[in-house]
């Protein structure tokens, strides 16, 4: 009886043995088995992301306050330092901001008095706008991706598109109940419909995983030149056109470049735009006053 | 509770701390950078702390615990399952053949040799990216992530290092 009890635990030590030896050779096959099953899109999976990301932005949220006010704090010891010359700097802005208003104001006035001219709708107003704290890079090299701390509850959808002051940041491709995943434009699986401001010309601005994005479909013979702003088409009915998006700064034979306007050193809330079911007309030029702040791109633009 | 109750207990805590570090770097991961571009590069600190434990604990540091971490990392990032968990399981992989008396007793030898496995992650991470999104990403990224990943290593270790001593010995770890 003993020597059959020992034997037989003899022959599960040897299988166990056998099995952690190869225990990360069978793991191994399962995560590239797994890899293969979740690029076939099965609901459980986004059911389970989607919990993970809600949990994911609880657990973030904590240090990343913090974190944040750190940097908010440094900045401005930094700023107390150099007190005179922001002095200055902020009276030249304010300056140039005074002249961009009166710009404005008349360019509203005269669109308005062109519009009632040509018999053409009234503008919608400007879109509701739901502001939401950046709080986790979950994707690293892989995909260029921020969870955000509002979801469903916020009212957010998928498709909406993402803004800070300066320009568009991306569009949200996940929604979980208290997150959301926002794509950044410079994902190489981002693909917005745009339109080169200048030139009209329309376009498929891709982001290339790294500063700068790229136009693609431009119609033949283009005329983009350095420079030259970017902006939403609206194609689609998705995103609002007239959204800034970002400046061209390299043309060649090969490609056409675009720098986003997103102030990347400054991105911890972002507005996220709700979406407008009524996609705009082909052909109708697309409109600025959905443009979160468009004096602000334009100076920058200038500078 | 008695005192057997209590001492499993104890035991038990002192075995997941393991895990637990290695999970509190997964969230370190995830925490945005104070410059949120698509470019900026950071250290993978969760398989430099897995490097860590493959190398001193792997008694309490199981593949199959290194499996689970690399799940739980995918989901949280929305990414295909089994990417982290692959790339995770190569260090047990690649130090499998590698004496580890060695390496615990010399942070130098240990940090050398930490050198060539993220070059071998990053390129398979990087290979792995090409795969599922059938286009090849950027290397660059994936070199810094390394690079940065290596670099970064001797203050992890240094970071850990109260917790190993806290760990219950070799000996005492039952069912290891």
């Amino acid at each position: 009886m003993n020597s059959r009890t020992r034997e037989r635990g003899a022959v599960f030590a040897a299988l166990r043995s056998a099995l952690a030896r190869r225990s990360i050779g069978v793991l191994m096959a399962t995560a590239v088995g797994l890899i293969v099953l979740t690029k076939a899109d099965l609901e459980i999976f986004a059911y389970l992301s989607e919990r993970a990301a809600d949990l994911v932005v609880r657990i973030t949220s904590l240090p990343a306050a913090p974190l944040a006010f750190l940097r908010r704090a440094s900045e401005a010891i930094g700023s107390l330092l150099a007190l005179e010359e922001e002095n200055a700097r902020l009276r030249e802005e304010n300056r140039r901001l005074v002249h961009w208003q009166n710009e404005a104001i008349w360019l509203a006035v005269q669109n308005a008095a062109l519009r009632e001219a040509l018999e053409m709708p009234p503008v919608p107003g400007t879109r509701r706008r739901t502001t939401v704290r950046i709080v986790a890079d979950p994707g690293g090299p892989f995909v260029q991706t921020r969870l955000v701390d509002a979801g469903r509850d916020r009212g957010l959808e998928k498709g909406m598109a993402v803004v800070d002051a300066y320009g568009m940041v991306g569009q949200i491709v996940e929604v979980g109940e208290r997150s959301a995943r926002v794509l950044l434009i410079t994902d190489f699986n981002s693909r917005i419909p745009v339109l080169v401001e200048r030139s009209r010309d329309q376009a498929i601005l891709e982001g290339r995983n790294g500063p700068l994005a790229e136009l693609r479909f431009l119609p033949m013979n283009p005329s983009v030149v350095v420079g030259d702003r970017v902006l939403t088409s609206g194609r689609g009915g998705l995103l609002p056109p007239g959204l800034p998006v970002g400046e061209v700064v390299q043309v060649d034979d090969r490609r056409v470049l675009v720098r986003p306007l997103v102030d990347w050193d400054r991105l911890d809330y972002v507005a996220v735009l709700e979406n407008d079911p009524v996609p705009a007309p082909d052909g109708r030029l697309p409109t600025s006053e959905a443009v979160p702040a468009p004096i602000r791109a334009a100076e920058r633009q200038g500078r | 509770m008695n005192e057997t109750g209590l001492s499993r207990l104890d035991l038990a805590s002192r075995r997941s701390l393991v895990f637990a570090s290695a999970l509190l770097a997964v969230v370190l991961d995830l925490l945005p950078l104070p410059s949120a571009a698509a470019w900026a590069a950071k250290p993978l600190l969760a398989l430099v702390v897995v490097y860590h434990w493959t190398v001193h604990r792997s008694d309490l540091f199981t593949p199959s615990s290194i499996f689970l971490l690399g799940l739980v990392r995918d989901l949280a990032g929305h990414l295909p399952l089994g990417l982290h968990a692959s790339s995770f399981l190569l260090v047990p992989a690649l130090l499998r053949r590698v004496p580890r008396g060695l390496l615990q007793r010399s942070l130098p030898l240990a940090w050398l040799l930490f050198l060539p496995i993220v070059a071998v992650v990053g390129v398979w991470r990087w290979l792995l990216a090409a795969v599922v999104w059938i286009r090849p990403a950027p290397f660059r990224a994936f070199l810094l992530e390394a690079l940065l990943s290596w670099a970064v290593y001797p203050l992890v270790a240094a970071l850990l290092a109260p917790i190993g001593r806290v760990l219950p010995r070799a000996g005492h770890v039952s069912g290891s």
